[in-house]
């Protein structure tokens, strides 16, 4: 062959393999093709065999030309790639769109039992308010719930604790104060805590149960006074129904406080005007309090001419049903799941 | 209880202040009055009966033609008999809404006449339990105004609920004394009239026998020429207006007495009395039917009054029937006494018989008014006759051998400060002292209080405080907030020897860590009571001498279903897994925190079950398995050190629970869990097709392993090598067995120790290609050196050595 004749052969093949190149659809035929013209025993080869025949300037010449079509090829393979591979993602991105709005798959669905949160909520507050937990047995001596908390044997003050009693004469605590005693029998003064838990009455109705759940608290020091308890339950009404909630305290009487207290906020439901929940008072009771009567700390083995303290205690249940709007007590208790998964 | 303003008016001037006010101040004294009620009907008016006639064909209905003074004469049929014409009665016009009636008065047909409204009794406008026929009113009344305001009944009642230390104010006296104090207005008196007798001596017709301090006074009257019939209006209307029923004069005394000035009173009908008074114990057989023809048995324990026949009353709760009062009786004797609060209250409760008198005597009356109150008591008997007059036996029993004195309290002056944390002058102390009745006179660092006998609630200087913040408003008490101390951590008293009841706040977040982990799993958390019954655990199956059904039965269970404390959380969560089915919910994921009470005590517990799908979803459902819950045990754990904790086939199966799909976890002799599917019999009588599987975990247990101390172990630099064996091993035989064998090499032998890095359990088959009672386990081993890169001579020495030592120690193959 000419020196001619191989440059217009290479000029044929470079157009040849220009043009398969653009016929290929997927990326592995453009390798394909490639090797055909570019390979060790591709086309491209086969001429530049023919090369030592030839007259060294004709080699020089057709050398150049094979570097030319070499290169067009090169980077015709190299567009076409590109281009498949883009085509490749745009067909993936077609192919993969879903409906984003479809639901996610989600295990958790609830975020907690309306007691057991509300329950957490307020024993977080009273601890950023310095109370520590204290606990005790459910199952109690009279010792620890009525006698040492200065309930008479006999005396009309235990009828307002209907009790639940076990047949070996224990019973079931009706409030959780014997946690307060027996934390008075055990620590060292000063003494600031809360006694979360269960308690029990012989009572089943729409607001009663004869189980639910109370948190009480207990400050005893030098120098508590009853003003410090008003101060700790504006703090905490403050905390649990917003700063400004409006509250009263009304005389009132336990056998383990004097003087006791009743305390009312100001309806959250209609701002005071009246309103059903309310019973048109335009108030909601919700805890009792009042300072420990000096013979449950004489009974504790506290002076009561040199320490004073004060107590409240509140229902668990009338604060969450207050504040989710649960018009009667014994849904808490049925653990329907149409129930809980409000929450 | 309910008072009448217009009753309390008697005592205190309350003409210049209104309902409302009245209700507030009681109210922030500590006298909670729960409701505002009014008789108000301005459509039910006087009117005049003008003419009756007969409804042809009518048999009980006749025609009452009726003046309300409007100038129309109007038709109103009537079923009642005891009108006649001329007679003043309660007529309801279209539009009025009388209490009792559930419907509004219309015009409407009767008997084939148009009615233009309705003649009410009693009992219809609610000022009587029962009544028999129209409510004749009093002649010349002004027709057409509204009947209760004519009548005198249109003032305010409110409805106290009273605490039980207050019994000075369970009488309008004992409230209006309280209002006086609140309002700063005077008190009156007690009026009545004084009578000092006609008759005969009442020694010749009655005597006394007081045998038992129980009844530190007794006094009596006789009276004769009783009448015994209706009381006048005004001791009706008295008594309607706080809806109490009229029963005939005598008895409305005694019920006046007993609102008027708290004092219980008891009536017995003389000539019905064998012999003299009797205070004594009751004795063992003897019974007494009371006035409400109940039989009570009574005995040593309660104190009686009884002729010669036996009781005629239990002391202070009830009158008997066989001397009671009735319309044939002529003579009276009047008891006025007080009884000691125990005793009546012991014999109350015991009888299951709580009456105005028991709710009385128990809170305690004022001993030293009994004779004032007999004056009242005789002057109102009185009172209620019209046209004849009792005749009054002279003299009278009173019994008071010791009477009792009012106490003396020394308040000191420091006290209220110190207590109330308010600067008060001695001049204020003693103002709100002496407003409420009591004698106050100054010493040197107290004031001494006389505190009458009507406040027993008042017996220590801490009560005086307590009327001091009353009537200076608790809500005048300014907030402080005592200086906080910080860091302050409770100490154990020294000479303690009693349980600790602080909880630290680590055990805290540790449960609410396993709440979250469990909400975030998709389960919800049940609160169930601390209840079970008998049928419960029946249905637990439980063996007969299974310690869970004996612990802590309920003397007084509040219903069937609560008969016994819980000892185990998994009954309330297959109670709640059956509410939840009932109500076509079969995707449930519950726990519970909560205590379970043993007969060593109580225990806090985490009880799960699960049945359905784990999380539905378009994608892909997951339906929960026995390993997801096991799995969850695990995940819950990882805070705590449980290296020496382990899984077991139980050594005593649960009944309740499938014999093959059952595991315990424990440490030592600790139980600490049990995982289960619960026993296929169980799931199908629920109807339920997906197995349900239960947990119950030991909280405290758990708790007291500890923290899991972790410790940084240095990573290796070197790289690991991954081994996959598929192994036969027996179907029959526990995984368990098979993993603690590699450990067991890993430790015996040095050198494959230190490369053994992981084993891990990717896949268990059973099926094609696997013999008959095998299965294959695949397990990824991973090796590892601490110092240097595993040739492949290493490598295949550990695996050689490992699977000889498990073929050789649990029988395993490689496939």
């Amino acid at each position: 062959m000419t020196t001619e004749e191989m440059i217009s052969k290479l000029d044929s093949i470079q157009g040849e393999a220009v043009a398969a190149l653009a016929q290929t659809e997927r990326v592995e035929d453009a390798i394909q093709v490639k090797n055909r013209f570019l390979g060790k025993k591709g086309q491209m080869q086969d001429v530049m065999k023919l090369l030592r025949d030839l007259p060294n300037d004709g080699k020089r010449a057709v050398g150049q030309a094979s570097n030319a079509a070499k290169n067009a090829i090169e980077s015709a393979y190299l567009e076409r790639v590109e281009a498949l591979e883009a085509a490749e993602v745009e067909r993936q991105l077609r192919e993969e769109t879903v409906d984003v709005t479809l639901p996610g798959r989600v295990f958790t669905k609830s975020n907690g039992n309306p007691l057991t949160l509300m329950e957490a909520e307020l024993i977080d507050l009273f601890q950023e308010l310095g109370f520590e937990v204290a606990d005790g047995p459910e199952i109690e001596s009279d010792f620890y719930n009525f006698e040492a908390l200065n309930f008479p044997d006999d005396h009309p003050a235990r009828d307002m604790q209907d009790t639940i009693m076990l047949e070996n004469g224990h019973l079931l605590r009706t409030h959780t104060s014997p946690v307060q005693v027996r934390t008075m029998l055990a620590y060292e003064l000063p003494i600031q805590v809360i006694s979360p838990g269960r308690v029990y009455r012989h009572d089943f109705d729409p607001t009663h149960s004869p189980v639910f759940h109370q948190i009480e608290g207990l400050h005893v020091d030098k120098h508590i006074t009853m003003r410090d308890l008003v101060g700790a339950l504006k703090a905490f009404v403050d905390k649990c129904f917003g700063v400004g909630t409006k509250m009263r305290l009304r005389p009132s009487y336990f056998p383990f406080t004097e003087p006791s207290a009743e305390v009312d906020i100001g309806c959250i439901f209609c701002g005071g005007d009246g309103c059903k929940v309310c019973s048109h008072t335009g108030w909601l009771e919700i805890l009792g309090s009042g300072m420990v009567d000096p013979n449950v700390l004489r009974g504790a083995g506290i002076d009561p001419e040199v320490y004073s303290g004060y107590a409240f205690g509140l229902g668990v249940e009338r604060i969450a049903m207050l504040k989710y709007e649960i018009p009667d007590i014994r849904l808490l208790f049925d653990n329907d799941i149409r129930f809980l998964r409000q929450f | 209880m309910k008072v009448s303003l217009k009753w309390l008016n008697e005592f205190v001037d309350l003409s210049d202040v209104d309902a409302h006010e009245v209700a507030d101040q009681l109210t922030s004294a500590g006298v909670e009055v729960g409701e505002i009620s009014k008789f108000k009907d301005p459509k039910i008016v006087v009117g005049r009966i003008v003419e009756i006639q007969e409804i042809p064909k009518a048999k009980s209905v006749v025609l009452c033609l009726v003046d309300v003074g409007d100038g129309t004469i109007r038709n109103i049929a009537c079923g009642a008999k005891n009108m006649k014409a001329g007679d003043f009665v309660p007529t309801a016009l279209p539009g009025a809404a009388p209490v009792a009636l559930p419907f509004e008065i219309s015009e409407r047909k009767v008997a084939g006449v148009m009615s233009q409204g309705m003649l009410c009794a009693k009992e219809e406008l609610g000022l009587a339990e029962k009544s028999e026929g129209l409510w004749i009113l009093p002649e010349g009344l002004e027709l057409g105004t509204p009947v209760y305001e004519a009548m005198g009944l249109d003032g305010a009642t409110l409805e106290l609920d009273l605490t039980p230390n207050r019994p000075d104010c369970l009488s309008h006296r004992g409230v209006g004394i309280e209002l006086g104090a609140l309002l700063g207005k005077p008190v009156c008196g007690i009026k009545s009239d004084a009578h000092t007798g006609t008759g005969g001596p009442l020694s010749d017709v009655a005597s006394l026998d007081v045998q038992d301090p129980g009844c530190p006074r007794y006094a009596m009257a006789v009276m004769e020429d009783i009448a015994v019939g209706p009381s006048p209006d005004w001791l009706q209307a008295r008594l309607a207006s706080i809806g109490s029923r009229s029963i005939n004069n005598i008895v409305d005394v005694t019920n006046y007495v007993l609102m008027h000035v708290g004092q219980p009173l008891h009536a017995f009908d003389l000539d019905k009395l064998d012999g003299g008074i009797t205070v004594r114990r009751g004795r063992d057989g003897e019974t007494m039917v009371g006035i409400d023809h109940k039989e009570y048995k009574v005995d040593g324990r309660d104190l009686v009054i009884a002729d010669d026949t036996g009781p005629v009353a239990i002391a202070g709760v009830m009158g008997g029937e066989r001397t009671e009062v009735t319309e044939s009786t002529t003579r009276i004797l009047i008891e006025c006494a007080y009884f000691e609060p125990t005793l009546v209250r012991k014999t109350s409760k015991r009888l299951g018989l709580h009456t105005d008198s028991s709710h009385r005597f128990e809170r305690g009356i004022d001993p030293n008014a009994i004779a004032e109150n007999l004056e009242l008591a005789i002057d109102l008997v009185m009172r209620v006759h019209e046209g004849s007059t009792p005749s009054l036996r002279t003299g009278r029993i009173d019994h008071y051998p010791k009477p009792i004195e009012p106490v003396t309290v020394e308040l000191p002056l420091s006290l209220p400060k110190r207590i109330l944390g308010i600067d008060l002058s001695v001049d204020q102390i003693e103002g709100y002292l002496t407003s409420l009745g009591l004698d106050v006179s100054r010493g040197a660092a107290a004031l001494n209080v006389v505190v009458p006998t009507r406040r027993p609630d008042i017996e220590r200087p801490i009560d005086l405080v307590e009327e001091i913040v009353r009537l200076y408003g608790l809500d005048n008490l300014e907030p402080s907030f005592p200086e906080v101390s910080i860091g302050h951590v409770h100490q154990p008293r020294v000479e303690a020897g009693h349980e600790p009841t602080i909880v630290p706040r680590d055990i805290t977040n540790q449960k609410r860590r396993i709440r979250d982990v469990l909400l975030a799993e998709g389960l919800y958390q049940a609160v169930n009571f601390s209840f079970t019954s008998e049928a419960e655990l029946h249905a637990l199956k439980l063996t007969e001498d299974d310690a869970r059904r004996f612990a802590h039965p309920i003397a007084n269970p509040v219903t069937s279903e609560m008969t016994h404390m819980r000892t185990t959380l998994v009954s309330g969560l297959l109670r709640n897994l059956e509410t939840n089915v009932a109500q076509r919910t079969f995707d449930v994921g519950l726990f519970e925190i909560g205590r379970v009470y043993l007969q060593d005590g109580e225990q806090e517990r985490l009880g799960l079950l699960v049945t359905g799908q784990r999380a539905s979803h378009f994608a892909a459902t997951e339906a929960w398995s026995f390993y997801d819950v096991k799995g969850l045990v695990e995940s819950l754990a990882v805070p705590f050190d449980t290296a020496d904790a382990t899984w077991s086939v139980p050594a005593k199966l649960e009944p309740y629970l499938h014999p093959g799909v059952q595991a315990n976890w424990s440490v030592g002799d600790t139980w600490l869990a049990t995982v289960g599917q619960v026993h296929p019999a169980m799931v199908k009588e629920l109807d339920l097709g997906a197995p349900v599987v239960l947990l119950e975990l030991n909280l405290d247990g758990l708790f007291k392993l500890g923290q899991r101390q972790a410790k940084h172990a240095a990573i290796s630099k070197f790289p690991s090598v991954k081994r996959d064996f598929a192994l036969l091993y027996d179907v029959t035989a526990n995984y368990s067995d098979l993993r603690s064998s590699i450990d067991k090499l890993a430790k015996n032998d040095g050198k494959f120790g230190r490369l053994l890095e992981n084993v891990e359990l990717f896949d268990v088959y059973e099926g094609e290609q696997v013999p008959e009672g095998k299965r294959s386990l695949a397990l990824s081993v991973t090796y590892r050196s601490d110092d240097k890169t595993l040739t492949d001579d290493e490598i295949k020495t550990a695996d050689a050595k490992l699977l000889a030592w498990l073929e050789k120690s649990v029988g395993t193959v490689q496939r």
